[in-house]
C-alpha cells in the first residue's frame, strides 16, 4: 500500500477526508501528517506546513489514531510509546507528544496526549543513483547516511538494501521500527531486495548480535544508530568483517555525537552520505572517509 | 377416558412451561458466569502478556462455548473494521445480542479496552467481573429459590384449569 493511503487510513472521518483531499503532487511530497489538539490538521509537504481546512482536533480524534495505530491495543504498545512513537502498519511512525510520566527507568506513558505526527514512509527508486558509483567504488564499504530529522535517511537506506541486495550482496536488517522494510505480517511491505534478511521490532543493540550468530550476513543495515549499545554491536559486527550501512541524525556543520562519532573515529565507517534539502530537494553527497 | 387424558396433558404442559421458564432461568446464570469467566481470562492475557485485543479476542473465540465465546468472534469480525469504526462502537455492537443486564454491565468497557495501559484495562475488566460474578450469582439464588416452585405452581395452575374445564 502507498505510504500517503498508510497514513491516512489512520485518521478517522473528516480528518481521514481532508487528506485524501490533497492532490496527487501534493502526497507525492507529503513527508508526515500533523495533528494538534484545538488546532486544525496539517500536511508537511516538502518541508513546509499547509493546514488541511478542518475544525479543531480533538482529543477523540487523537485516541482514534492511537487506536487505529496500535490496533485498539495501547497496552501492547507500551513499549514503543515510552520512545515517544508508535509503530503502526504500512510502516507508518506515529510520534506522540503529551503529559509525559516520568519512571525510573525513563518516560513510562504518555497521558493527556496533545499532539501526534504521522510520518510518512516512501520508497524512491532510484534516489541513490548519483551516490551509487561513489559508494561502490572498488566494491562497497561501510557507510553512515547523515541528515537532520526527516530528511530522508530512512528511504535512502531502504533503497541502498535493495540495491545491494540486487547486487548479490546478503543483507540482514536490524528493522527495530518496522519502518525499513514494514515486515511485520512476515512479508517485507517495502522492497528491500532478494537477498535480504529482515529481523523486526528487536532493540538493534541485541537484533545485530542475533542477526551476525543466525543468518551469516555480508552487510548489515540499521536506521537511526543512538545509543552506545548499538554502536558496539555494530563495532563487533565491522570487526568480525560485516559491512555496515547505518543512519544517525546529525548535518555537516555538526557530525552526530555520541556513539556515531566513537564509530567514525574508531573506523568502521569508511564512506559518509550527506542528505540536504533545498526548497524541498533532496541532495545526496558521498565521501570517502 | 377422553378427559382424563386432556386433563393429564394439560398438567403436563403446565410442567413442561414451568421446566422451560426454569430451563432460561439456568441458562441467563450459565451464561452471565461464562461471561464472568471471559472476564476474568482477559484480566490475566491483558495484566501478564498484553495481548493485543485482536489476537486475544480471536483466541478466546474459540474457548467459550456460549455468549462470551459469541461476543469474542463479534467482536473479532469488527476489528477487521476497526479505523471506520472506533473500538467503542465495536463492542457497543457486539453487545447487541445479550440480555439488558449483561449489556448494561459490559457496555463502559468499550471506553476503556485498548484505549489505556495494561493496568488499568485490567482494573476495568476486574470491576465488571466483579459486577458480572454478583449478577450470576443472583440468577443462580433465583434459579434455587424459584426453580421448584415454578414447574410446581405451573404443573397445579394447569391441573386446576384441567378440574375446571372437566
Amino acid at each position: 500500500m502507498d505510504g500517503f493511503v498508510s497514513a491516512a487510513a489512520l485518521l478517522p472521518g473528516e480528518l481521514r477526508r481532508a487528506a485524501e483531499a490533497l492532490g496527487r503532487s501534493e502526497r507525492a511530497v507529503c513527508e508526515e501528517l500533523r495533528l494538534r489538539r484545538g488546532r486544525e490538521a496539517s500536511a508537511l509537504l516538502a518541508g513546509r506546513e499547509y493546514g488541511l481546512g478542518t475544525g479543531p482536533v480533538t482529543e477523540r480524534d487523537l485516541r482514534a489514531v492511537l487506536e487505529a495505530a496500535t490496533g485498539a491495543s495501547l497496552h501492547a504498545a507500551a513499549q514503543q510509546l515510552r520512545r515517544g512513537y508508535l509503530s503502526a502498519p504500512g510502516g507508518v511512525r506515529v510520534g506522540v507528544c503529551g503529559t509525559a510520566v516520568w519512571g525510573e527507568s525513563g518516560m513510562e506513558n504518555v497521558r493527556e496526549i496533545s499532539s501526534l505526527a504521522l510520518r510518512v514512509p516512501r520508497a524512491v527508486p532510484g534516489c541513490a543513483d548519483g551516490i551509487w558509483p561513489a559508494l561502490t567504488a572498488g566494491g562497497f564499504a561501510s557507510a553512515l547516511i547523515v541528515s537532520p530529522p526527516g530528511g530522508g535517511k530512512t528511504t535512502l537506506l531502504r533503497e541502498l538494501v535493495r540495491r545491494l541486495s540486487g547486487g548479490g550482496w546478503r543483507v540482514a536488517v536490524a528493522d527495530e521500527r518496522g519502518e525499513i522494510a514494514d515486515a511485520w505480517s512476515g512479508l517485507p511491505a517495502f522492497d528491500v531486495g532478494p537477498r535480504t534478511d529482515v529481523l523486526t521490532g528487536a532493540p538493534k543493540a541485541q537484533a545485530v548480535g542475533l542477526l551476525l550468530r543466525a543468518m551469516g550476513p555480508q552487510v548489515i543495515a540499521v536506521d537511526e544508530v543512538g545509543d552506545s549499545g548499538e554502536a558496539a554491536a555494530l563495532l563487533e559486527a565491522a570487526r568480525g568483517g560485516v559491512r555496515v550501512l547505518a543512519a544517525a541524525h546529525g548535518c555537516r556543520e555538526e557530525i552526530p555525537a555520541g556513539p556515531c562519532r566513537e564509530l567514525l573515529r574508531s573506523g568502521v565507517f569508511r564512506r559518509l552520505v550527506w542528505i540536504e534539502s533545498c526548497r524541498g530537494v533532496r541532495r545526496y553527497t558521498a565521501e570517502e572517509l | 377416558m377422553t378427559r382424563l387424558m386432556g386433563a393429564l396433558l394439560l398438567t403436563a404442559a403446565g410442567a413442561l412451561a414451568g421446566l422451560g421458564a426454569v430451563g432460561r432461568l439456568r441458562e441467563r446464570a450459565e451464561g452471565r458466569e461464562e461471561l464472568a469467566a471471559l472476564l476474568e481470562r482477559m484480566e490475566f492475557e491483558l495484566g501478564r502478556f498484553s495481548a493485543p485485543l485482536p489476537e486475544l479476542f480471536g483466541r478466546l473465540a474459540g474457548q467459550f462455548p456460549g455468549p462470551a465465546g459469541a461476543l469474542c468472534r463479534r467482536v473479532s469480525e469488527g476489528l477487521l473494521s476497526l479505523g471506520d469504526r472506533s473500538m467503542e462502537e465495536i463492542w457497543g455492537q457486539a453487545l447487541e445480542t445479550l440480555p439488558a443486564t449483561e449489556r448494561r454491565l459490559l457496555l463502559p468497557l468499550g471506553q476503556v479496552l485498548g484505549r489505556y495501559g495494561a493496568e488499568e484495562q485490567r482494573m476495568a475488566l476486574a470491576a465488571c467481573r466483579e459486577a458480572m460474578e454478583r449478577a450470576a450469582a443472583e440468577a443462580r439464588d433465583a434459579l434455587r429459590e424459584r426453580g421448584r416452585m415454578t414447574v410446581g405452581v405451573s404443573a397445579a395452575a394447569a391441573g386446576l384449569l384441567a378440574v375446571l374445564l372437566i
